[in-house]
């Protein structure tokens, strides 16, 4: 399959596009700030997603806990280890070695993710701006965030949805208030016991979350809102992402999946490869 | 309790204190446990490697116990810092707490082989947990202290520092995060100062993606900021780590 065959266009109603050149995607965090990599080849992902940038850092310091569970992990969340700032001096010189676009996922107060969505117009490497609204705010808080950081951003704006029963309705506001493409959808909520007793609330990744990542995609795709469907959440096998093609995702994002399995991303490729040859 | 595996090809070689990432499922499209572990090396050559259990109540290791012989393994390695022996390795104070003695032990043979004077001064819970004295090479010198005062003498690690105050050259350590900052005063307190590489600590935090991702491994620095032990680690320059 040639390089132009695997091309994929996240943003056909921006001004700017978002034209990658793979259908695989990486989820935010998963390669750090693109200091943290499974594998030294990048040419099979379309674009990587940052751990979310606020203008403050809130947990840089200490340990993330993560508590392994049968078949996943709970992963708690912990805020920006970096601040804005810091990430502009420490890992963006990074980001043009890696030769990927960059989604930069942002954090924080509404007005100061406007304003780092402004300022990510300067730098190069990220071609795409993500919004990940917590459940807490609502369908109505969440659109009122997106409105806020699409009148800044000038670059692609991706929103991510809740793996939900309302997440169709999400979908509808989320397009409504500015998305140029919509990722169906963000780990679930959940909570786990760590070694200790404690308990640590986070969210869910591994192969059991594929089957809600399913659920939501078809309702959100029966909408047909027009705007491209990213499928995340739990993809651990190359046929998991033919399935999400085929429900009509113009890409998919593998998540915790590329720590143990670095290949994935070309299998991935291969396997729809074949499929488009067959 | 030691894993021995035969390889592809030969081993890359490796410093004492990196490790290898191993997936413990039986095949790649299983997923519990879902992280990979982290063993360390202790011996090997050509295709044959040794690799160090150091948590045997874990479910993964407890899998790779009980695997049956010529299974193979998914094995990434070696990755991460290891130990920078000084050179002239003149004498080196080796520290070590519980299973921690596992991932030091090539650090041993090392520091022997550079022509060092070693020193091991070795803490653990119960004469049940200590090591033999006969376990060891015979030219090194060996200290033990259990908290329960059933070998040994009684105390930690720190009991074990008395007379040793302007021994060491350098001091190679696997001991908790929590005790750093304690090793770092108590050298101050007969150096004029920490240097770079005076002092490396092996980080035994639990690790988690293995590739500095998900952070689990972080070991806190006294100034905020963190250090992942898997990718900036594991071995970690006290100097480095305490720097403002």
């Amino acid at each position: 399959m040639s390089a132009r065959d695997r091309c994929v266009e996240l943003a056909p109603h921006s001004k700017s596009g978002l034209l990658l050149e793979s259908p695989v995607l990486l989820a935010s965090g998963m390669i750090g700030y693109g200091d943290a990599l499974p594998t030294d080849d990048l040419s099979f992902i379309g674009a990587w997603m940052t751990p979310p940038i606020g203008m403050r850092s809130h947990a840089s310091g200490r340990p993330r806990r993560v508590v392994e569970i049968p078949g996943g992990i709970v992963w708690e969340e912990s805020g920006p280890w970096v601040s804005f700032p810091g990430v502009l001096r420490r890992y963006a010189p990074l980001w043009d070695r890696l030769g990927r676009p960059v989604l930069a996922r942002l954090w924080g107060p509404f007005d100061e993710q406007a304003e780092i969505a402004a300022q990510m117009t300067q730098i190069a490497p990220v071609a795409g701006i993500a919004v990940t609204p917590d459940e807490q705010l609502g369908a109505d808080g969440a659109a009122e965030l997106i409105r806020l950081v699409r009148r800044q951003a000038e670059k692609p704006l991706l929103v991510a949805l809740p793996l939900a029963s309302d997440t169709a309705d999400w979908a509808i506001i989320a397009r409504e208030a500015g998305a140029d493409a919509l990722i169906v959808g963000m780990p679930p909520l959940a909570q786990a016991r760590d070694e200790d007793g404690s308990p640590v609330p986070g969210r869910l990744y591994g192969p059991a979350v594929w089957p809600l990542t399913m659920r939501a995609l078809s309702a959100v795709s029966g909408l047909e809102l027009d705007v491209p469907l990213v499928a995340a959440g739990g993809l651990h096998r190359p046929e998991d992402a033919l399935e999400a093609f085929r429900l009509g995702a113009s890409a998919v994002m593998i998540d915790t999946a590329i720590w143990v399995i670095p290949d994935l991303p070309e299998r991935i490729l291969r396997l729809w490869e074949d499929e488009r040859n067959a | 309790m030691i894993l021995h595996v035969q390889v592809e090809e030969p081993v890359t070689p490796w410093t004492a204190g990196q490790f290898y990432l191993v997936r413990c499922t039986p095949s790649p499209d299983l997923w519990d446990p879902y992280l990979p572990r982290r063993l360390f090396p202790i011996g090997g050559h050509g295709c044959n490697l040794s690799l160090w259990l150091d948590a045997p109540e874990d479910r993964g290791v407890r899998w790779l116990i009980n695997l049956p012989p010529g299974v193979a393994i998914d094995l990434i390695g070696p990755r991460g810092r290891g130990f920078d022996l000084a050179n002239p390795a003149g004498n080196v104070l080796v520290l070590a707490e519980g299973l921690a003695i596992g991932a030091l032990w090539p650090t041993i043979r090392a520091a022997l082989d550079a022509g060092a004077q070693v020193l091991l001064a070795y803490a653990a819970g119960s004469a049940e947990e200590a090591i033999l004295p006969s376990w060891l090479p015979p030219s090194v010198e060996y200290r033990l202290a259990t908290t329960d005062g059933t070998a040994g003498v009684q105390g930690d690690i720190f009991t074990l520092l008395h007379g040793l105050e302007r021994w060491p050259d350098q001091i190679l350590a696997g001991i908790p995060p929590s005790a750093w900052l304690r090793l770092a005063a108590w050298i101050e307190q007969w150096r004029p100062r920490l240097t770079p590489g005076m002092a490396q600590m092996l980080s035994l935090t639990p690790i988690g993606c293995g590739y500095g991702a998900c952070r689990r491994c972080a070991v806190e620095r006294p100034e905020g900021h963190a250090i992942r032990s898997c990718v900036d680690g594991p071995v970690i320059d006290l100097y480095a780590w305490r720097r403002r």
